[in-house]
């Protein structure tokens, strides 16, 4: 393929203009979060420029598949809240977030411009969001020097508070007060709501960033994680909280999920929640049976908030009142109802 | 001197109450409700109380008559929970007016039952009286008695409106109400040596669940519970039991004491929470009704069913010794169950640092002192700001109490578990004190506690979250909060506009 597009570029000079990214993803190497890896690592190769000049106020946010065109909105007004600018590459936020047009375009409204791309190698920082897009940050650091932080997640306390610590460092300014004021409230909701989430079962199957995020998440708000299912090779399997990640499909899932509190995959969980009879929340690509998917947030301290609210919701909505039947002995003698048996 | 106020210097004299008996009659002609002090947490009116103890007849109207918010504020709160019929929580009330303040309620109040009775049809209809219709003289007695002959039904008046006094002594006057007009109305259709009531057990998440397989097992029959998942004619054939239990410290004393005197039905006052406690009243359970005629062999199966039970329970419990040893506990439950818990929380290994008095009895408090040693941790009144400070100098592991003190455990980042009447789980028996017990642990052990105790980034050192050189500071650069600067005038390291 590279030889094509050299024979390409030889051949028809008035082409020189037009850039060319080549990918090489084809589809029985990798998960999707792997090809969207490569795909900002090769634009990066392909585009980014060395460069000399420092502006100590652009930070380049490599966001990784997981998130959502609301998620990114919400990134890009934190970082400016802070004085500084974002270049958001890619940047669904303006493309694939679900405005008019004012006129037909065959192509995609939005998006990061070609010139941002070739200027990422004059940022300060590269704020890295999930692991998919470590090489990205790497290629560029080594193209241009800028350095890289890898945010492994951006939903739940510490994860927000070490990024907002990072913003305020890094532009040596201080915290606006509406994110003081948001951590005070996503503190009040953890408080309210860990009651719903302690020592809940949680199966949850998802591309590994996104796995990684609300599956810590879950732990953090008190849930154990009865089984994780994923796409593809990640260091975060490590990091999971539970013992066994399955590299599998939604049979693997469903098989694993049985018996848990809460089931956590894309739409086509659906009828494996409906078969088990447990609770169903809807995360990752593709979600196509509600609407407002691109629009949800789960990232910052509003973020984090909302998605307390989201699943408690869902928890509350399966809470039953136990009846009689409920605490009939088991077994001759033997009064039943026991609660679930802590493991630790 | 009103019906009313005879029926309440009646209940000041308990002869079945030790504490009661033992004030000089001045005092006890005060009764034992006190003073509401302003900014303290706020225990429930009479009103209150009498509903409480009545609600969980399930399968009659409860209508109130009063303006919306005496029904309306409390309704469907309490989780007491029922095997049949829902019509115990359906919120019935006659939503009085201005014009019906100033023109009398009684013929609403006829109306509603009317309405209720061809609509719903329930088997009685209990009618509430509240402070508005009390003060402008609405007789509820008088109303009652006229739907009861017109529409031929029980119309049951309870007269405990909220100015009567304390939730307590509303729990009393309800239990009035059942003496007056049901209990000793009809008759069962067969009778046992082995048929019990229960008295102030009202099967709050099904607690009442967790104990009747063990009774059942025993033969044992529950005649009539007053008032968990009760039918208004188990209540009205309560009479013909051969022994009682008094459960919920003394909220319904009056109706044991009354239905012994009246129809030789000897009880004893006893509790369902913890180990200890729970077989101690299957053995009086036993015990009273072999005096009253069972045959004797009821005593060894108990003991076998004990022995069997406690060994299950204290297995069950094994696995939380160990971490919940020496974690401290502050208990505020209101009074109603405090030393049963506490001796339930002792056989765990918790340790408690504190517990409220504030409802309780004299006999409570005793058992208390008895149980934890000394009386020097025992509140009679914690307001608040004083329970946040203690809180949040972390002198209790975990706080224990109803729902109106919850926030001030979680304001001050607190485990908190709920073990009053709006309680989730069911802490009844054998199989209770392990929820109680698991519930302790599932909050201590939740992760979110370190998490918000963290100060927050702006409140601690942040340094060296990223290298020195890319600090535009110390490349000599000042920068301009985007917040103080117009967007207009952001900067946009490529030249362009910066959004499309």
């Amino acid at each position: 393929m590279e030889g094509f597009l050299r024979l390409i570029r030889d051949k028809h000079p008035e082409l020189a203009a037009m850039e060319v990214v080549f990918v090489s993803t084809p589809d029985y190497s990798g998960a999707f979060q792997d090809g969207w890896g490569k795909a900002v690592t090769r634009m990066v190769e392909s585009l980014a420029k060395p460069s000399k000049v420092r502006t100590p106020w652009q930070v380049n946010i490599l966001p990784g598949c997981h998130l959502t065109p609301g998620d990114l909105e919400e990134i890009r007004e934190i970082v400016e809240a802070f004085g500084l600018y974002p270049i958001i590459l890619p940047d669904l936020s303006g493309s694939l977030d679900g405005h008019i047009p004012e006129s037909f375009l065959p192509t995609t409204l939005g998006g990061t411009k070609l010139e941002h791309i070739r200027k990422l190698g004059e940022a300060a920082l590269t704020i890295v969001l999930g692991e998919q897009m470590r090489p990205a940050a790497a290629a560029l650091e080594k193209i241009a020097g800028v350095p890289y932080k890898v945010f492994d997640k951006l939903t739940g306390l510490k994860a927000c508070d070490d990024f907002i610590a990072l913003l305020s460092e890094l532009s040596e300014n201080e915290v606006p007060a509406r994110y003081r004021r948001q951590r005070s409230q996503l503190l009040d909701t953890m408080l309210d709501g860990h009651f719903h989430f302690g020592r809940k079962r949680v199966a949850l199957a998802a591309e590994p960033d996104l796995l990684y995020a609300l599956s810590t998440w879950f732990a953090e708000m008190g849930a154990e994680i009865q089984c994780a299912v994923t796409t593809t090779q990640s260091p975060l399997l490590e990091r999971l909280p539970c013992d066994e990640v399955v590299l599998g499909d939604l049979e693997d899932f469903e098989r694993a999920a049985a018996g848990a509190d809460l089931l956590v995959t894309h739409s086509h969980g659906r009828q494996a929640a409906e078969r088990l009879g447990v609770p169903f929340f809807r995360a990752g690509l593709p979600t196509f049976d509600r609407i407002g998917a691109a629009h949800r947030v789960s990232v910052g301290y509003h973020g984090t908030r909302d998605l307390i609210f989201e699943v408690g919701n869902v928890f509350m909505a399966a809470h039953r009142e136990r009846t009689a039947e409920d605490f009939k002995p088991q077994e001759a003698g033997h009064a039943a109802a026991a609660p679930t048996v802590p493991r630790h | 001197m009103s019906a009313l106020t005879k029926k309440v210097i009646e209940l000041m004299n308990e002869p079945g109450c030790a504490r009661n008996q033992a004030k000089p009659e001045k005092e006890r002609k005060k009764g034992c409700g006190k003073q509401l002090m302003p900014g303290a947490v706020a225990g429930g009116c009479a009103f209150d109380g009498a509903k409480i103890a009545l609600q969980p007849i399930v399968d009659v109207a409860h209508l109130v008559h009063g303006p919306i918010a005496c029904e309306g504020n409390s309704w469907d709160s309490r989780h007491v929970f029922s095997s049949g019929p829902s019509t115990y929580r359906t919120g019935f009330t006659t939503d009085l007016g201005e014009l019906d303040v100033i023109y009398g309620g009684e013929k609403r109040l006829f109306r509603a039952i009317r309405e209720i009775i061809e609509k719903y049809d329930p088997p009685a209809v209990f009618v509430y009286q509240t402070c508005v219709p009390a003060m402008i003289g609405d007789d509820i007695d008088a109303v009652c008695k006229a739907a009861r002959e017109k529409f031929g039904k029980p119309v049951i008046p309870v007269n405990a409106p909220g100015f009567a006094g304390a939730k307590n002594l509303g729990n009393k006057l309800g239990g009035e109400a059942l003496l007056e007009h049901v209990i000793g109305t009809e008759e069962p259709e067969t009778t046992t040596p082995y048929d019990i009531n229960l008295i102030g057990e009202y099967n709050v998440v099904g607690e009442l669940w967790q104990v009747k397989p063990l009774l059942d097992e025993l033969g044992i029959r529950i005649l009539a519970t007053i008032s968990g998942d009760a039918r208004y004619k188990d209540i009205a054939c309560s009479h013909r039991a051969r022994a009682a239990m008094m459960l919920c410290s003394q909220a319904l004393i009056n109706v044991a004491r009354k239905m012994e005197e009246r129809y030789g039905i000897p009880y004893f006052e006893g509790s369902f929470y913890g180990i200890a406690d729970m077989s101690q009243a299957l053995r009086n359970i036993a015990r009273l009704l072999v005096e009253r005629g069972a045959d004797a062999e009821l005593l060894a199966r108990t003991e076998a069913l004990i022995a069997r039970e406690e060994a299950r329970a204290w297995a069950r419990l094994e696995p939380y010794k160990g971490r919940l040893q020496g974690k401290r506990v502050l208990l505020f439950t209101g009074g109603v169950k405090s030393w049963s818990v506490v001796s339930a929380l002792q056989e765990v290994g918790l340790t408690i640092i504190g517990t409220s008095m504030r409802k309780s009895t004299a006999n409570d408090r005793e058992k208390v002192k008895e149980i934890m040693g000394t009386d020097a941790h025992i509140f009679d009144e914690l307001p608040p700001k004083e329970m946040y400070r203690m809180l949040k100098e972390a002198r209790a592991d975990v706080m224990l109490s109803g729902g109106r003190s919850q926030f001030v455990a979680l304001k001050a980042k607190t485990p908190w578990v709920e073990v009053n009447q709006e309680r989730h789980y069911a802490f009844a028996g054998y199989e209770g004190i392990a929820n109680l017990v698991e519930e302790i642990d599932k909050a201590l052990a939740n992760p979110i506690w370190a998490q918000v105790r963290e100060p927050a980034p702006w409140e601690k050192e942040v340094a060296g979250a990223v290298p020195d050189a890319v600090i535009p500071a110390k490349a000599g650069i000042q920068l301009q909060p985007a917040y103080l600067t117009p967007p207009g005038e952001r900067r946009d390291p490529a030249g362009v506009t910066k959004r499309c």
